[in-house]
């Protein structure tokens, strides 16, 4: 038999909707069937009742129908309930299922139980199968709420998840201490790290420095007060090393069991940080230039008032100028100010034009101006020249002789100025003209002053120059800069001490202390400054230095007279070596006299036997050197007439053949003495000389040949002609000269061996007084040599071209004494 | 008493000079004498045989006296020997000048033969002769 039933979803639904139980029961027994209908009727229950009995039946009614609650017996014919109860399950429907069975033992029931069947009933105690009923429904009902509760909870997870996941702001949840519970993907991209990078950490790590306190500070507030919100904006260190800005809205859910920390959404404000700051800066450098041009446009304004001020002031001030200048310039007595019109017309007349010019007023406006240039000038077209020269450049100034009314002539400096309007228009001219007549005579005067003063200082012969205090020079004479080496221009204003001490090596020969060249209060002299050229080389200058006094008294600048005694120095310098070679000179015999007479005047030399040989011997050395001393003196005194000129010489026409014989006669004795050879040419030609001179410059040559051979060699005297000369020549075979004494052999007390003079008994001033006498009969003398071998002295005398009167008369020593004489 | 006889050495470049000045030393002192031409004979006999003091002339040829006090100075055999100069320079700048260089005395020509000797004592520190040669002998 099958029974039917109808049942709802469940007891509560049911209950809810009144709406009958669909109670289907398997059951093979329709008692048993009846029995359990009968026991949920009598429980009051409302319900659509059916029964099957075989398992087709029932996977078929299953498959068909809802029901609410399965009854089903635990023995039927070829199946069994848990058999019917796999089925529900394979179909996955959750329906109460409660085994009624009349034979089930407890293992079974509990097997049953764990299977998943809700209840069974044993049928000799159906009358609890209701409360099964009720208890199975109820069960089902509160498996349902749970399981919808688990889908709703599944999905609110998923949804939470999804919306974290996708959310484009991060979301990080921190536990209590601020350490990173949970973080969403979206934070990754933002920062760089990986979840698992920051899980763990305490959310403040990578936060800015300048950000991290005032952030903790604001979460260790937020802790404290659960469901509360804050908001900071914080900076955080990237992966990749940059700032970035995060806006963070941290709400305490702490106390909220399914959360249990504080979450933190995230959102990278970077860009926006940047744009604010962008239009920050943006709007500064707006406010800047605003406030820039607001101050500009206060101070163009301010410029603006100041100015309209100004001119308003200038305006008034250019009328009460402009008032007072006309009054000038009509009053003004020293210049003549007149105005023209363009043509030249006069348009105005002063007081001064009137007292220079002598035109009143009155009877010359009107008048071209030409009438105040000369005829010549005005022919000339010079009045209009000068108009177009003043209307062309504005301004024209010239010099020139002006007519008066009178006819009288005056010096004038004359300013001719074109006037214009604002719109550039000529509109006339204005003249000033100053009388400078007297200025110019005075200029002259001047002028002429200072020709003859150029004149003056350009032919003194001394160095003249002017130095202000500085010592800057002002002017210096031609002479001056000639013998500085420089042309004048080039020290005018120049700093003469630091050109003139300053040495070619770049070093200073005069400190600058109470230097002349720095200027000096009175009158200085100095001797011996030393002035360097430019061209290194130097002058000793003597200087006398004198202050030039200006209006008030005081110095103003000095004039100094400077004069080269260079050439003076060096003479000086010549004249000291002479006189200290003569006083060697003469001093050396002198004490060899003076010792062996003072010895002599002993007396005591003579007391023994070898006293009297030198007591001898002394008075030898007496009597020999007074000789010597003698010769010297003769020389020293024949130099130095011959030198100064006051020896006159008596010259003579002379045949040299005959001056070379006298010579040689003279000479002879020596020669023979010192076992030398002399022999003498014949070379004739007539010479023009002093006989006794040119003999003792023979006799000095041949003398010299003489001791300064060896014994048996020979000295030969001849004479032959030059170009315009006679030249004679003395020539030995003697020691010779070195080369470097062949330039020194004529001068004082040179000789190559300063024994010589002692030994051969020369003064060693043999050969300067020969080169005297050659010189000052128009000749010249020489030496050829060669050391070991010989040296040949030569001198030359002119031709004889003409015979001068009176010349005849002379007669000479040399001429008396001659062997080879008439 | 037997004092030790003084041994000067005189260079000089004139031989009357030289002669002159010998025999006023030698029999008016009645020192020992030597005597040189030159300046460079004149160190040759310093150092063969080192007189008590040199009588140097100032102008000579080659080697002049200067020269030859410089050569002599600059010798450790020389260098102790007392040089004076005797010269015919007889301005007072150059007699300054000459005993700037270094020498104990400088005595101008021409000379007093009966004052020479006592002149170079009293330049040298000398203590005067008691008795001279010259005087032993008479």
């Amino acid at each position: 038999m099958k029974l039917r039933s109808k049942a709802g979803k469940g007891m509560k639904e049911n209950t809810q909707s009144k709406r009958p139980l669909n109670i289907l029961l398997v059951e093979n027994d329709p008692v048993d069937a009846r029995l359990c209908e009968a026991e949920l009727k009598r429980a009051g229950m409302q319900f659509h009742f059916e029964v099957v009995e075989t398992a087709e039946d029932f996977r078929s009614k299953v498959d068909e129908n809802t029901y609410d609650v399965i009854l089903a017996d635990y023995n039927l014919p070829g199946w069994n309930d848990l058999e019917a109860f796999e089925y529900l399950r394979s179909k996955q429907l959750d329906i109460p299922f409660i085994l009624v069975s009349g034979t089930i033992g407890d293992e079974v029931a509990v097997d049953c139980i764990k299977r998943g069947i809700s209840d069974y009933v044993l049928k000799d105690c159906l009358p609890r199968l209701p409360t099964a009923v009720r208890r199975a429904l109820e069960e089902k009902s509160l498996r349902e709420e749970a399981a919808l509760a688990q889908k709703q909870l599944v999905q609110s997870d998923r949804r939470f998840r999804a919306l974290m996941e996708r959310s484009a702001d991060g979301i990080v949840l921190l536990n209590s201490r601020g350490e990173v519970v949970f973080t969403s993907h979206a934070l990754n991209p933002m920062l760089g790290y990986s979840a698992s990078e920051r899980l763990g950490k305490s959310v403040f790590e990578m936060a800015h420095p300048d950000d991290a306190g005032r952030a903790r500070s604001v979460f260790r507030d937020l802790v404290e007060r659960p469901g509360a919100a804050a908001t900071v904006q914080i900076r955080y260190l990237s992966k990749d090393g940059q700032w970035r800005w995060f806006e963070c809205i941290a709400t305490n859910l702490i106390s909220e069991p399914s959360v249990e920390g504080v979450v933190i959404n995230y959102r990278d404000i970077s860009e926006r940080k940047q744009a604010e700051e962008e239009i920050r800066r943006l709007n500064g450098d707006l406010e800047r230039r605003v406030a820039e041009r607001t101050e500009q446009l206060e101070a163009a304004n301010q410029e603006l008032k100041a100015e309209i001020k100004e001119r308003r002031r200038a305006e008034a001030i250019v009328r009460e100028s402009q008032e007072r200048f006309r009054l000038l310039v009509e009053n003004v007595k020293g210049y003549a100010i007149y105005m023209l019109d363009p043509q030249g017309r006069i348009a105005s007349w002063n007081v001064g034009a009137e007292r220079i010019k002598g035109y009143r007023a009155e009877e010359i406006i009107g008048r071209s101006f030409s009438c105040l240039y000369p005829l010549e000038s005005v022919a000339a077209g010079r009045p209009m020249e000068d108009l177009r020269a003043a209307a062309t450049t504005g301004h024209h100034e010239f010099d020139a002789w002006r007519p008066r009314k009178d006819g009288s002539l005056h010096w004038a400096n004359v300013v001719i100025s074109a006037l214009r309007d604002s719109d550039g228009r000529l509109t006339g001219f204005s003249v000033l003209t100053r009388d400078i007549t007297e200025q110019r005579r005075v200029r002259e005067a001047v002028e002429r002053l200072r020709r003859q003063q150029e004149l003056i200082l350009n032919s003194a012969g001394n160095g003249l120059c002017g130095l202000d205090q500085e010592g800057r020079c002002t002017f210096i004479n031609p002479a001056g800069a000639r013998l500085l080496g420089w042309k004048p221009e080039e020290l005018a204003g120049q700093v003469l001490h630091n050109v003139l001490h300053r040495n070619s090596a770049g070093g200073y020969t005069c400190s600058g202390e109470k230097c002349l060249l720095l200027g000096s209060e009175g009158t200085h002299r100095a001797t011996d400054d030393v002035f360097w050229r430019e061209d290194g080389t130097c002058l000793v200058v003597d200087c006398v230095s004198t202050p030039i006094l200006g209006d008030e008294g005081a110095v103003v600048g000095t004039v100094m007279a400077f004069q080269d005694v260079t050439e003076r120095r060096a003479v000086e310098r010549l004249k000291d070596q002479f006189v200290s070679m003569v006083s060697h000179e003469l001093r050396t015999p002198l004490t060899a006299i003076r010792g062996s007479l003072g010895l002599l005047a002993t007396g005591k030399l003579c007391l023994s036997k070898e006293g009297q040989t030198a007591c001898q011997r002394m008075v030898a050395v007496g009597v020999a050197n007074a000789d010597r001393l003698t010769r010297l003196v003769n020389d020293i005194l024949d130099l130095e007439r011959l030198e100064s000129g006051r020896l006159a010489l008596a010259k003579k026409r002379w045949d040299s053949a005959q001056l070379m014989c006298a010579a040689a006669g003279l000479m002879g004795v020596m020669a023979e003495a010192n076992g030398v050879t002399l022999t003498a040419g014949t070379f004739s030609t007539e010479v023009w000389a002093d006989s006794d001179r040119i003999m003792q410059v023979l006799i000095n040559l041949v003398g010299n040949a003489i001791k300064f051979s060896p014994r048996g060699g020979t000295v030969h005297l001849d004479a032959g002609l030059g170009e315009g000369e006679v030249v004679f020549e003395v020539k030995d075979n003697g020691r010779g000269i070195p080369a470097s004494m062949l330039s020194q052999v004529f001068e004082r007390f040179q000789q190559v061996d300063a024994s010589d003079a002692r030994e051969k008994g020369g003064t060693g001033l043999g050969l300067a007084i020969s080169r005297s006498i050659v010189t000052q009969h128009g000749g010249r003398i020489w030496v050829d040599s060669v050391l070991g071998r010989g040296s040949t002295f030569m001198f030359s005398l002119p031709l004889q071209v003409a015979q001068p009167a009176g010349a005849e008369d002379h007669v000479t020593e040399a001429e008396e004494n001659s062997d080879c004489g008439r | 008493m037997s004092r030790k006889q003084k041994k000067i050495l005189i260079v000089d470049d004139d031989e009357a000079v030289r002669e002159v000045t010998r025999v006023t030393l030698e029999l008016l002192a009645g020192w020992a004498v030597s005597a040189a031409g030159s300046g460079k004979e004149g160190i040759d006999l310093a150092k063969a045989e080192p007189p008590d003091a040199i009588l140097l002339d100032v102008m000579m040829p080659e080697m002049d006296g200067p020269a030859t006090l410089k050569e002599l100075c600059s010798n450790p055999a020389t260098r102790q020997i007392p040089v004076i100069f005797l010269t015919a320079k007889a301005r007072a700048a150059q007699i300054q000048w000459l005993r700037s260089l270094g020498t104990k005395g400088v005595i101008p020509k021409p000379f007093d033969p009966l004052t020479l000797a006592s002149e170079i004592e009293a330049a040298l520190g000398w203590a005067p002769e008691q008795e001279t040669v010259a005087e032993r002998n008479t």
